[in-house]
């Protein structure tokens, strides 16, 4: 085995992209006709598109991604007890081939949301507009401002809040709302902060002056969240907490400088729809949420980038391509529409739209989803090379580098190539990644020793693979089972299990399967991000607002940001606990199924010894089955040789191949369909 | 020999240096993420080194020192050890020292010249602490690697030398011994050849006050040593986890 390595170079990256994936109920995605969301009574229709939801849910959980083999999974020839692992999803999903997760769609660039009516007139910003209201609202809105400008942001949000409180000042509400949401930001009360914008915006443009000053606010809100992920080095991050608030602007006319950003927001709304709508079997009107998709994505202009914030939030997302996403979501309509061929050149689009070289929005995270998505592409129509290409340009660490990888294994499987499919796999089970969900590797480990007439090795990986994993089948059974309790319970029980736990060394061993358990759910990127929500709530609540003065801690303001954050959380983690239930019982027949395939194997190298001993029998001797291969441990000139020796280098990840030194003495059997 | 990862080892030594937790190379996506090394095959935290080795001096005109040596490291981290160390042995005059007196043809120092100049040190004990913040491998043949370890070197000593005495004393017979405490700084390396099993190559530069009898003025003396030695690690097997 040895590891080659290629210069690397830093990619710093934004990793909205972990977030990419569909946050149907982050969207608050419409099912209704379309015709509805364009009514303009918007209580009603939010209130529909809750109910039309949960509708569309159950749906949707039976394609529940699985982590499982990529796109088309590879026909195991026929010496291969059973077909490695889960087949692809994508003969029956219009969905681009997600080989290891069969539900979400192609990961659409992490933009949020949505469109617009015309402003009747140019809207234009009203910041620092005083309200001309009498006496004493105007006086008081003086006397926070004036807080506010000696910096005493507690006590100027606290006197703000007053207004707000004083019915008789209502004609001050308006300016003091903003505010007061302005200022929450400020102190780093980002979900608070969020709540208040967006009660400004449920006022609609004629219902507030400062409607488009909240819209800006509320992206400040979305993109501040994003840079405190990334900063957390938790690989994610984009503005999809904001999502929800800003879809519900479908219909209204916006300024020129958010035209883009919501066009591209709103088409990838009418994709997310599109797939829910197609996934509950409402073809006609999927197909006419993916034609609004391609219309609005086709609106976002050439050179589009980030939109500026107001300053609230300077540096988030300069590398952003606003152009390049549309054009991706685009890809993944013609993908969901059934046009392959178009949207393999969409794909292709992003990729120079993005091209580092071209452009400084460069746009890493959604290059690499690109990259991925053509791979999988190619894989699914069995050009194995093609796919191999694409994984091969996936940016060595990213965040989707390492499904990149896994996938990509099983394209070099296809090919025969079993050094650098086993390579793959030996990174894949390196120390560094043991949280990672990839049951299915042990199966395809296995079967590649199997066709290789390594019969101990494989018996030896099939014993690893069911240690590692029966014991969590056996935990996700019990924890599916469960019926009864609230979704919300469901959820902290997992969490809450895993981290206390942790704590017990005495209950390690079920620590360890419940913190699997955890990292199985959250290997759905909606949870992952509901769970990422979760936390900077928390965050807020547990260390932000006990870190303000004592007189803003103990104020009626304080109770009131409590209370609604603790109604948000309690709304989230009913919806994380609710597709935490659906994640794990689709991941627990999924395991079933791999625990039943090992067994076939088992089965099958069983026979096989049998046969072997009954030849050695019959022969009088010993049979060889095995042959000595040859190989070299040259590299190319850009590559250094490095024999692996047990020990695994941060920087070798990736590039180990397994130097498979003999196998089968009639070579291994012909696979059908591997090119 | 293709020196591995240099980029990662210098990009180590400075942040040795400002005493901030080793990093990779900048190149590195994974940076703060998950730590360079998974698996290390040559652990050191928790272990005890024995290392029996053999001391030469460098570079002193007036004495070669030979000594056999003995060092006891705990490795408290990966990073950081404290040991004891102990050396001595031989002393003899390099015979490089020329006196040239006037009106004389120059020749070799007598002993009795020998015994007025510094440098004659008997043997030296003292504590070592160690910060190796570098780890790393080499590829010295295709397929031989050779992992080693670098680490910078302090420590306190006592040094016992032969006093360094005036014309007059020397005349009158070998002079007494004199000790001093004194301190060093160095570099270490370490070669790893099997689990429990290493070379271990230092160079210490040993600083300590000797008085001088020829100015009844006390001046700090620099001794350079070279360290070879032979580590045996205890318990034999380790392996290091992620």
């Amino acid at each position: 085995m040895f590891a080659a390595r290629l210069p690397l170079r830093l990619a710093l990256a934004a990793l909205f992209l972990a977030g990419a994936a569909p946050a149907r109920a982050q969207l608050g995605l419409d099912l209704g006709p379309s015709e509805q969301k364009e009514q303009p009574k918007k209580k009603k229709a939010d209130k529909k598109k809750t109910t039309e939801k949960k509708k569309a849910e159950p749906k949707a959980k039976g394609k529940a991604p699985a982590k499982a083999a990529p796109a088309a999974a590879p026909a195991p020839a026929k010496a291969a007890p059973a077909a490695p692992a889960k087949a692809p999803p994508a003969a029956e999903e219009p969905v681009v081939p997600f080989p290891s997760e069969a539900a979400p769609p192609p990961v659409v660039p992490p933009t949020p949301p949505p469109p617009p009516p015309k402003p009747a007139q140019a809207p234009a910003k009203q910041e620092g507009l005083t309200v001309t209201g009498k006496g004493a609202g105007k006086a008081q809105l003086d006397a926070a401002k004036k807080l506010a400008d000696d910096k005493a942001f507690d006590r100027a949000a606290l006197a703000y809040h007053e207004i707000l409180r004083d019915k008789s000042l209502a004609e001050a509400h308006d300016e003091a709302r903003y505010q007061l949401a302005k200022l929450l930001l400020r102190l780093d009360l980002n979900y608070a902060a969020l709540a208040r914008f967006d009660e400004i915006l449920q006022r609609g443009p004629g219902g507030s002056k400062y409607f488009y000053n909240a819209l800006d606010g509320l992206f400040a809100v979305g993109k501040r969240i994003a840079n405190e992920r990334r900063e957390a080095s938790e690989g994610r991050g984009q503005e999809q907490v904001i999502l929800s608030s800003v879809a519900r602007f479908a219909g209204e006319k916006l300024p020129p400088e958010y035209q883009d950003r919501f066009n591209t927001l709103l088409a990838r709304y009418y994709f997310e729809r599109g797939r829910a709508l197609a996934e509950a079997g409402q073809g006609a009107e999927a197909r006419r949420s993916y034609d609004e998709a391609r219309r609005l994505a086709g609106l976002v202009k050439p050179g589009a980038g980030t939109m500026p914030t107001g300053g609230e939030a300077p540096g988030a997302g300069d590398d952003e391509n606003l152009h390049a996403r549309a054009r991706f979501i685009d890809g993944a309509v013609l993908y969901a529409l059934g046009d392959k061929p178009a949207s393999l050149e969409a794909f292709k689009d992003v990729i120079r739209l993005t091209n580092p070289r071209k452009t400084s929005r460069n746009d890493p995270a959604l290059r690499e989803a690109a990259f991925l998505q053509l791979a999988r592409i190619h894989y699914e129509h069995r050009q194995n090379r093609y796919a191999i290409f694409y994984y091969g340009k996936m940016p060595w660490g990213e965040p989707l580098w390492l499904e990149g990888l896994w996938e990509s294994s099983y394209a070099y499987y296809r090919i025969a190539d079993y050094e650098k499919a086993l390579g793959n796999l030996l990174t894949l089970h390196s120390p560094y990644f043991q949280d990672e969900y990839f049951p299915e590797s042990y199966v395809l480990k296995a079967i590649i020793y199997f066709e290789n007439c390594r019969y101990p090795e494989a018996r030896a990986i099939l014993e690893d693979f069911n240690g590692r994993y029966e014991p969590v089948y056996a935990e996700l059974k019990t924890l599916t089972a469960q019926k009864g309790g609230t979704s919300a319970a469901f959820y902290e029980r997992i969490g809450e299990g895993a981290k206390a736990d942790a704590k017990a060394p005495a209950k390690s061993d079920h620590a360890a399967i419940m913190r699997k358990v955890l990292n199985i759910a959250l290997t759905d990127k909606t949870i992952r991000r509901l769970d990422d929500t979760l936390d900077d709530i928390d965050r807020e609540m547990d260390e932000r607002l006990p870190a303000r003065p004592p007189e803003f801690r103990s104020s009626a303001l304080s109770a009131e940001i409590l209370s609604q954050l603790k109604a948000q959380k309690g709304k989230l983690l009913d919806e994380a606990g609710a597709r935490a239930r659906q994640k794990l019982e689709v991941e627990r027949d999924a395991l079933r199924q791999f625990l039943e395939q090992a067994l076939r194997i088992k089965i099958e190298v069983s026979r096989r010894e049998r046969e072997a001993l009954e030849a050695a029998l019959a022969a009088g001797g010993k049979v060889d089955l095995m042959r000595r291969y040859k190989f070299n441990t040259a590299v190319s000139d850009e590559h250094e040789y490095w024999p692996y020796e047990g020990e695994f280098w941060r920087d070798e990840l990736g590039t180990y191949a397994y130097t498979l030194t003999k196998g089968c003495r009639e070579g291994p059997p012909a696979r059908a369909g591997a090119k | 020999m293709i020196a591995r990862h240099a980029a990662r080892t210098a990009a180590l030594l400075l942040a040795a240096l400002a005493a901030a937790p080793a990093r990779a190379s900048e190149a590195d996506a994974f940076e703060n993420k998950i730590p360079p090394i998974s698996g290390q095959l040559y652990p050191k935290a928790g272990r005890i080194e024995l290392t029996p080795g053999v001391s030469f001096s460098v570079n002193d005109p007036f004495y070669a020192k030979t000594f056999g040596s003995l060092k006891l490291t705990w490795h408290i981290t990966e990073f950081f050890s404290a040991g004891l160390a102990a050396a001595g042995g031989v002393a003899s005059a390099t015979g490089s020292t020329t006196i040239c007196p006037a009106n004389q043809g120059c020749g070799p120092a007598t002993e009795e010249q020998m015994r007025q100049v510094p440098g004659k040190i008997q043997w030296l004990a003292g504590v070592e602490g160690a910060f190796a913040p570098v780890y790393g491998k080499l590829n010295l043949s295709a397929e031989l690697p050779v992992h080693f370890d670098l680490a910078v070197l302090a420590g306190a000593d006592y040094i016992s030398y032969q006093k360094v005495v005036d014309a007059q004393t020397a005349a009158q017979g070998p002079p007494g011994n004199d000790s001093s405490v004194g301190g060093h700084v160095g570099l270490g390396m370490r070669f790893f050849f099997a689990g429990f099993m290493g070379l271990r190559f230092e160079v210490r530069d040993y600083l300590y006050t000797a008085k001088i009898g020829n100015t009844g003025e006390s001046s700090l003396q620099n001794q350079l040593f070279v360290d070879l030695g032979l580590s045996f690690l205890f318990p034999t097997s380790a392996r290091g986890g992620r």
